[in-house]
């Protein structure tokens, strides 16, 4: 993942609008897409997003570039969507995943015939809900490393852990994720699971 | 080789981690595992699954709104801020001074924020430069004209003898006093007229509304920077008019009317009504939209003294808390 260079972060600190809005559809994609997959829901997303830059912005003045700004901006995403989880853990359940766009460039991509697109779009389903049920670190780890494309390292620096320690939680998510997979099939009619 | 022992090997495989000690038990025991046979082919159903989600990432479907959204934010939290705190030491991105201007004054500066999404999107036009010459001449130049009160019967048009650059002082002096919106801005022969709303955007009951925040403009097409903007600020099914007398190249009688409501899909409905007449004659241009806030829509064109206009909007829902919010304002007792 790109970071972008000092220049236009320097400039927004010092309060230049053109600099902020550089800075704002630089990341918006990614950070748009990284809350989309920690939260499963896109309404929930777009309000991570708007969150995530207005802090940002309020407190760019702060940032002293010790770190890429992308990493310090991805702190900050980190941050908002865990107050967001925990909000919607007091109040309604998490949704579960609705990107809709995904699950239909995922159906198409799908090979084999209609029943083996339909088995491997029921083992996707599977694999999504269980990203999402993954223990939270896990869970983000998953996301900013395989999923977004970031660095072990960039991951550990914007998640404030040793970059060990991302590789361990990766480790235990692939582990949790394939034994959930293979818990499905021994619990259907065996069938599945083939390579 | 116990089945744990395996599995922690077949995670590692994926790196290239194992010896050739490694990768020779392990093929000895999955061949006879069933169990670790359908773990690492679940593994390699996980990998692949990663590898396909990573290729297929949510894409924002509006930016243009969510940059409305932040921009609009960030200029209410900063008015909010600036007005409780006075000059406060906190950074600030969208600090210019412009902004002491209060919440009334916030919904201007939210057209600002549209102007800057527009031009992020690589749609710049001459437009952004009127909002931005006004956004100095509030700052810059000096009161020119003593405060008066709008009429109660309705918006009443202030006509300023001064350039943008010194009529600025009484257009914040005016949105700062009065806390009403500014319905719209042009250029005139005489100046600068400005339309001010004769009761502030507010609900009875908590001081709240949404209201909807809709910029439309009349550009020469032939003439790009010669344009208007007038802006709307509309309680749901709210017609608001506006008149433009005077305004160049085509300095007949200007009349727009504009209803905005917000819909529960998140758009807007609007309705539109631009009515140009000369000695030389008369066109109108009628249409209804339902646009997507924050995106600028064409709406057509009408011919005026010889020139075709572009009719544009963009439009944002806002909520707007407290306008009008000192007491002596309130109420529509103006």
């Amino acid at each position: 993942m790109g970071d972008i260079r000092p220049r236009p972060v320097h400039q927004a600190q010092d309060g230049e609008r053109e600099a902020v809005e550089a800075l704002f559809r630089h990341f918006v994609g990614r950070v748009f897409a990284t809350a989309c997959r920690l939260t499963g829901n896109r309404a929930d997303a777009e309000d991570i997003t708007q969150e995530t830059f207005i802090r940002a912005f309020r407190g760019i003045a702060s940032f002293q570039h010790r770190s890429g700004f992308q990493t310090w901006l991805y702190r900050i995403l980190l941050n908002v969507a865990q107050d967001f989880s925990r909000k919607r853990a007091k109040g309604a359940p998490e949704s579960p995943v609705q990107l809709d766009e995904v699950e239909s460039s995922l159906a198409a991509s799908a090979d084999g015939g209609p029943a083996e697109r339909a088995g491997a779009e029921e083992e996707r389903r599977l694999l999504r809900r269980a990203v999402g049920e993954l223990p939270e670190q896990e869970r983000v780890a998953v996301t900013l490393v395989y999923l977004d494309g970031m660095s072990c390292s960039e991951a550990a620096e914007a998640m404030r852990v040793k970059e060990g320690t991302v590789y361990w939680w990766l480790h235990e998510a692939r582990r949790r994720l394939a034994r959930r997979l293979r818990a499905q099939w021994e619990s259907g009619d065996g069938s599945a699971g083939k390579g | 080789m116990r089945c744990e022992d395996a599995e922690e090997l077949l995670l590692k495989q994926r790196d290239g981690g194992l010896s050739d000690v490694e990768a020779r038990l392990l093929e000895e025991h999955v061949a006879r595992c069933e169990r670790c046979r359908r773990f690492r082919d679940a593994l390699g159903k996980v990998d692949r699954f990663l590898e396909v989600e990573r290729g297929a990432p949510p894409v924002v479907r509006d930016p243009f709104a969510l940059w409305a959204r932040v921009s609009g934010d960030l200029v209410q939290r900063e008015s909010e801020h600036v007005e409780a705190e006075g000059e406060s030491q906190a950074p600030r991105v969208l600090s210019a001074q412009w902004l002491r201007v209060n919440a009334v004054a916030a919904g201007v500066v939210a057209v600002v924020g549209l102007m800057v999404a527009y031009a992020l999107w690589g749609r710049v036009t001459a437009l952004r430069r009127d909002v931005t010459a006004l956004r100095q001449a509030t700052v810059r130049a000096p009161a020119r004209e003593g405060r008066g009160s709008p009429s109660a019967q309705g918006a009443e048009t202030r006509e300023v003898a001064a350039d943008l650059e010194q009529s600025g002082q009484l257009y914040r002096e005016l949105a700062d006093f009065y806390r009403v919106p500014v319905l719209w801005v042009a250029e005139t022969e005489k100046g600068v007229e400005m339309k001010l709303a004769s009761e502030p955007v507010r609900s009875a009951s908590t001081g709240d509304a949404e209201v909807v925040l809709a910029v439309v403009t009349l550009r020469d097409t032939r003439a790009p920077s010669v344009r208007t903007a007038v802006r709307v600020t509309s309680r749901p099914g709210e017609h608001v008019t506006a008149t433009l007398e005077g305004w160049r190249p085509a300095p007949g009688h200007w009349h727009l009317e504009c209803v905005a409501a917000p819909t529960e899909q998140g758009e807007v409905d609007l309705g539109l009504t631009v009515r140009y007449a000369d000695d030389a004659g008369q066109a109108a241009l009628t249409t209804q939209a339902t646009v997507s806030p924050g995106v600028f829509t064409e709406l057509g064109s009408l011919q005026a003294a010889d020139r075709i206009y572009e009719v544009e909007v963009v439009t944002q829902r806002s909520k707007v808390t407290g306008v009008g919010g000192r007491a002596s304002a309130g109420g529509g007792t103006l």
